[in-house]
């Protein structure tokens, strides 16, 4: 883990002086849980963000890395839950953190354009710390999982400045499917909306 | 670069979700029971003398005033008696004959301990906040590479009621076995001991709040909620 982390850092860091263009993105992050997800929390996220570093390979293909957060909760008032030879009754809060590590791939549609939307693949690790609370009884998991994040965005230069406006799309999906209680893969859709800074 | 860099301390910090949390809401009432066994079959039910108290923070006198006539050990035992009668089990005066018996423990436990924030420790720091604008703390009085560090201590009381319905036959054995094994005699070997058999058994949970009408109110509150989770308890 700690290699592919190194790995990521020189990739977005280091790209500066290796490649002609770059593009760097802040942004404010919604997260949108799908699938088996919503059996824990349903509720969209409204704390996230995320920042991208991408660099040109070719006149279309830029190349990066995204590091994103997510702050998912949800909390179910006092309630009896039926288990096999019993039942339990409290209040639920379910708490879930997701930090995405990953390469990113981007094919550019328009790299001069006034509008330049793109579509890309992401890849990498997900740290996810799962806080399920029963009452006064709390279950802390935290784990690393591989996942992929398909993504489609558009970057909108303000005039002539290197600075820009930011919107992207994200299809998180996490392999997931051993981690209690939600024992599936991970579905999450994250609406970015932010700023771009583009520099030669 | 150096405003971007604190906008995403910033944001980081607002992405730790903290909400306050009122004591019932902490509360847990558990039951477990057998599922292959027949509720309706018990007709009679004797209880114990007085609830069974463990503590390690009470005080003599609180003890006393536990165990005293209408203190808390009388409270329980009456409740818990009156919602086995809701039930149709009816009440006996002596465990001889009983087909069970109705069993009440109380756990009130103080836990203590003490919380080491090394330098780093600003994360976990109660009136830490972003009121002085940007870069506030870099200011703060304390804040450096190689402060001492910063101990928090804490204390709470954690008490527990756990109910219990236990089978009459094995209860008679297992005190039958206690008389003819006083203490003192040596013990014996594993297979020889009865069983004591657990047919029902609740479990109430909660952090004791210096209010005794809201933790009595909670107590309550949980040994309703143990009998609304068993309607398979009834004659």
């Amino acid at each position: 883990m700690k290699k592919a982390i190194i790995i990521l850092a020189l990739a977005v860091l280091g790209g500066t002086s290796a490649f002609s263009q770059n593009v760097w993105t802040i942004n404010y992050d919604i997260g949108l849980p799908l699938g088996a997800m919503t059996d824990y929390i349903s509720k969209t996220s409204f704390r996230g963000f995320s920042i991208n570093g991408n660099a040109y390979v070719t006149d279309k293909v830029s190349l990066g890395g995204t590091f994103q957060w997510n702050t998912f909760y949800e909390k179910y008032t006092r309630d009896t839950y039926e288990l096999a030879d019993g039942a339990i009754t409290s209040t639920v809060w379910a708490k879930m953190y997701t930090m995405p590590l990953l390469f990113n791939a981007r094919y550019n549609f328009k790299p001069e354009g006034t509008i330049r939307p793109y579509v890309g693949l992401g890849t990498g690790a997900y740290y996810i710390q799962q806080e399920s609370q029963v009452g006064m009884f709390i279950e802390n998991l935290k784990n690393w999982r591989f996942g992929l994040a398909p993504e489609a965005g558009l970057y909108y230069p303000l005039g002539m400045s290197d600075l820009g406006l930011h919107a992207k799309v994200t299809y998180n999906y996490v392999f997931y499917n051993n981690v209690r209680p939600i024992n599936n893969d991970l579905g999450y859709l994250n609406f970015s909306i932010g700023l771009s800074f583009h520099s030669w | 670069m150096l405003l971007l860099a604190g906008g995403v301390i910033l944001m980081l910090t607002s992405c730790i979700k903290n909400e306050t949390v009122y004591y019932d809401e902490l509360d847990v009432t558990q039951t477990k029971y057998e599922v292959e066994f027949n509720y309706s079959s018990y007709t009679s039910f004797a209880m114990p003398d007085s609830t069974i108290l463990k503590t390690n923070y009470l005080t003599e006198s609180e003890i006393e005033e536990f165990y005293a006539p209408g203190g808390t050990s009388e409270k329980t035992l009456e409740l818990l008696r009156s919602k086995f009668e809701e039930r149709g089990y009816t009440y006996t005066e002596s465990s001889d004959n009983a087909n069970f018996v109705a069993v009440p423990t109380m756990l009130m436990v103080e836990q203590k301990g003490a919380v080491y924030y090394p330098p780093g420790w600003w994360w976990g720091y109660p009136g830490y906040g972003w009121g002085g604008g940007w870069g506030g703390w870099w200011g703060y009085p304390g804040y450096g590479w190689g402060s001492p560090g910063y101990v928090q201590y804490y204390s709470y009381k954690i008490g527990t009621i756990v109910l219990e319905m236990v089978d009459g036959d094995s209860f008679r054995n297992v005190v039958a076995f206690g008389d003819s094994h006083g203490q003192g005699n040596q013990a014996s070997s594993a297979d020889e001991i009865p069983d004591l058999t657990i047919r029902w058994m609740a479990s109430i949970d909660g952090y004791i709040s210096s209010d005794a009408a809201y933790n009595a109110d909670r107590a309550k509150r949980g040994m309703d909620e143990a009998f609304e989770q068993s309607p398979y308890l009834k004659k």
